[in-house]
């Protein structure tokens, strides 16, 4: 089972996130974006990782979701694999229209954050709830609340389209939503970080295969990365729970690619 | 209250500019040149005279190691030359500059500023229909931005 780390340039997480793939049995290959002899069509799954895929010119994402390699992931997605944009790579996938795939056009945004503390770029550790249907990267989770980090400038999730979060929310396609420590969903500072509708941190096309998550789940993928964490270095190791999204991603291409 | 405008460019290579023009050039538009600047439209009280000679110097606009600027009145032409057909002036929806109107009025003495408007200036070899399919594929997501051909 074999998963393409896209890799722009500019983007930074591509060994941290190809690791967290690996952790849960997947061979991750990290492909650089214009390595034109790579069968691309031959990966099971690709993911689109962090960091500044050409320095965010014009705005984040726009850039790389022109490239000629998305296409390829476009319709490679459109064959049900499962395709995950990760914090830059989810800017990345709303500016190429796949998220949230409804139309022919770009429905929404990963707009400047909103926050009353700063302008800018903000990174802090914040919680998460899935809250849709089994899709590509929830099969894993419940009710669960994954603590994992955000560390953006652009990870507001906005759209002129006053009808679109009602239909998001119709199909399903709000993945994970930022929450408190019990899981309710406040929409205020700081429990959502950057002013996004509805508390959203990912959102799924409507076939559920691709995603785009705001913060980090390879930065949560054992327990040594989460903060507060005492225990011995054997149970460092342990899994944290943004490797969930990952094992989720393994077992859908097990039964549907 | 008075209206100017505050038009920012790069001496320097503009890597953005750069990569904007391959990106559209892959993307099968003809350009010959493309220019990105940074827009400022001051609302001022006060002293038009005073400001103007002043608001050109503040270097966290203008850094005149790398660029050099333009002042005109929101009215007045701008200069155009042979390969310059449409301008895209490009802005963030809700963005009211309030940290550099900040900066501006309590850190480097322009207390007469009331509001500021803030963008990119594209400059395009495009007739105004290719700029506008140019805006709405590349250089602006309506869903936070806003943009008009000038």
């Amino acid at each position: 089972m074999k998963i393409a780390v896209i890799w722009f340039p500019g983007n930074n997480c591509e060994e941290e996130t190809a690791r967290a793939i690996e952790s849960v049995g997947m061979k991750a290959e990290i492909i650089r974006w214009n390595d034109y002899d790579k069968k691309l069509d031959k990966y099971d799954g690709y993911v689109v990782p962090g960091g500044w895929a050409y320095e965010d010119r014009i705005r984040a994402g726009v850039i790389a979701a022109k490239d000629s390699v998305m296409n390829i992931i476009r319709e490679e997605a459109k064959k049900g694999k499962p395709v995950l944009g990760i914090c830059n790579g989810a800017q990345v996938l709303v500016e190429s229209g796949m998220i949230p795939g409804l139309k022919e056009e770009i429905e929404i945004a990963l707009a400047p954050n909103k926050n009353p503390i700063i302008n800018g770029y903000y990174c802090t550790w914040v919680r998460i709830k899935n809250t849709a249907r089994k899709n590509a990267f929830n099969m894993f989770l419940k009710d669960e609340i994954i603590l994992l980090p955000v560390a953006h400038a652009e990870g507001r999730f906005a759209t002129r389209d006053k009808k679109l979060l009602d239909k998001l929310k119709e199909n399903n396609q709000i993945a994970f939503r930022y929450c408190d420590e019990k899981g309710d969903f406040a929409e205020e500072f700081p429990v959502n970080p950057n002013g996004s509708i509805h508390n959203i941190a990912a959102i799924t096309n409507k076939e559920g295969n691709v995603m785009s998550i705001m913060p980090h789940p390879e930065r949560a993928t054992w327990k040594k990365q989460i903060p507060g964490f005492k225990g011995t270095f054997e149970e460092a190791e342990g899994p944290a729970l943004g490797r969930k999204i990952f094992e989720s991603m393994k077992r859908y291409i097990e039964e549907n690619v | 209250m008075f209206e100017t405008e505050l038009i920012v460019r790069l001496i320097i290579p503009d890597n953005t500019a750069v990569t904007t023009f391959h990106t559209l050039e892959r993307m099968g538009y003809k350009l010959r040149r493309l220019n990105r600047e940074n827009y400022y439209k001051f609302y001022v009280d006060g002293n038009e005279k005073e400001f103007v000679k002043r608001i050109g110097k503040v270097d966290i606009l203008v850094n005149y190691n790398k660029n050099r600027y333009t002042i005109k009145k929101p009215d007045e032409k701008f200069e155009d030359d042979e390969l310059t057909n449409t301008r895209v002036l490009v802005k963030n929806i809700d963005d009211n500059a309030s940290s550099l109107v900040s900066t501006l009025k309590e850190r480097l003495g322009f207390k007469n500023i009331k509001k500021i408007e803030r963008g990119v200036l594209w400059t395009l070899d495009v007739d105004k229909k290719t700029a506008k399919e140019i805006a709405e594929n590349l250089l602006v997501n309506k869903n936070y931005q806003e943009y008009k051909l000038i």
